[in-house]
């Protein structure tokens, strides 16, 4: 790395952030960052305000039928599945988990680098389903649940002492319900879901991201 | 807090990907529905044709189905990785085509409609505003010139055939506004 090797990248930086360098001068540069983190930063620095600046462009809807285009482009879509009961990882944790194979998905204690954390829902010690929480939302729980009969749900999430944060009800079709909600930040431990009778059909702890 | 009546519509973006990614019918639909007009709007963006910004915006979203487990959301947003990717395909679609002279795009056009713009989701209303701010106080050579660069996807040296400029002032130009609208994105220092 010289000088001039900077220099020369200083002149490139632009273009490389904004995607327009190609061929000889592309890889020039890439090698040059390669060594150079001053020269990565600037990159990095320039490349931001690309992201930004194409946060700002007006959305346009697309022509009709768009979206019917790019689905049977990616190929058949199955439909969600009513499925049977859960295994050791729920359905909601197979789903993302067969898209980001590797520890995109984690328990609760493991892969900190996972961008998803996962802890089941019991009922006794039946797995009846999941509360899934995302690294970059961790106030919204998604929560799967293998309901066996249709009808109204009672959510509490509870705090650490077993007091309610929040409560809300939800009328249940059956099958593989999930549904997101949000939390009351810090405040909840877990979660606790009851039939219309009052009984307790799941409840589990709310994973830390 | 409330339960959601159509529960997907409030789910994380990354989920929605991940749901995509695995072949859902629901949350693929989901996910497409959120994003379309972004991606659409930023191929229309660089290629200013709904033909060309129809394949690019479909391209975008089946490369985002194949590829989705490499996105990283330490590294950003699913916003930012997607409309990344339209980029680069519309970027590369107009390389493929490029023969008329570019129309220099209304800085109005690329600035969007206001605080109530395309950015709520991914960037803070306070931010963007500033943003547009920034670019609006860039003199309008510079302003021009990054617009030819950063949205219509000129190289410099297209930048100053366009413009009729040496190739060093359009460089200069393009590296001088964004440098400017760095220094604005970037955080306050406090006093010390």
């Amino acid at each position: 790395m010289t000088g001039a090797d900077c220099t020369r990248c200083r002149e490139l930086a632009p273009e490389l952030a904004l995607g327009l360098l190609g061929g000889h001068e592309r890889a020039e540069v890439l090698a040059h960052l390669e060594a150079c983190p001053p020269c990565r930063d600037e990159v990095a620095r320039l490349a931001g305000v690309h992201d930004r600046l194409r946060a700002l462009v007006p959305p346009v809807e697309p022509p009709a039928g768009f979206e019917e285009r790019v689905l049977r482009r990616i190929g058949p879509v199955r439909p969600r599945r009513r499925l049977p009961g859960w295994g050791r990882i729920a359905a909601a944790a197979a789903l993302v988990g067969a898209a980001f194979a590797g520890g995109w998905i984690a328990g609760t204690t493991t892969a900190p680098a996972a961008p998803m954390v996962a802890a089941p829902l019991l009922m006794g010690d039946r797995h009846v389903g999941d509360v899934l929480v995302s690294r970059s939302r961790p106030d919204f729980l998604s929560v799967y649940l293998d309901v066996t009969q249709p009808g109204r749900l009672t959510c509490d999430l509870l705090r650490q002492d077993g007091t309610v944060a929040a409560s809300t009800v939800y009328d249940a079709s059956g099958g593989t319900e999930w549904w997101g909600v949000e939390s009351p930040a810090d405040a909840v431990a877990s979660v606790r879901i009851a039939d219309a009778a009052g009984g307790v059909v799941a409840s589990g702890e709310v994973p830390r991201p | 807090m409330a339960w959601r009546a159509r529960p997907v519509d409030g789910f994380p973006d990354d989920l929605l990907l991940a749901g995509l990614a695995s072949g859902d019918a629901e949350l693929s639909v989901a996910f497409v529905r959120r994003f379309q007009s972004r991606v659409f709007g930023v191929a229309m963006a660089v290629l200013g044709d709904p033909c060309q910004a129809e394949d690019v915006a479909q391209q975008a979203f089946e490369r985002a189905w194949r590829h989705a487990a490499v996105f990283d959301p330490r590294r950003g947003s699913v916003t930012t990785w997607l409309t990344a990717i339209t980029h680069h395909l519309a970027i590369d679609a107009v390389r493929a085509r490029r023969a008329a002279p570019v129309d220099p795009m209304a800085l109005e056009e690329v600035l969007g409609a206001g605080p109530d713009g395309p950015e709520r989701a991914t960037l803070a209303a306070e931010s963007a505003a500033e943003l547009r701010a920034a670019i609006r106080a860039l003199p309008a050579e510079q302003a021009r010139a990054l617009v030819l660069a950063a949205f219509r996807g000129l190289t410099a040296r297209e930048v100053a055939e366009s413009e009729g400029i040496p190739v060093g002032t359009a460089k200069t130009r393009i590296r001088t506004a964004m440098v400017r609208l760095a220094a604005v994105l970037e955080p306050k220092r406090g006093p010390s």
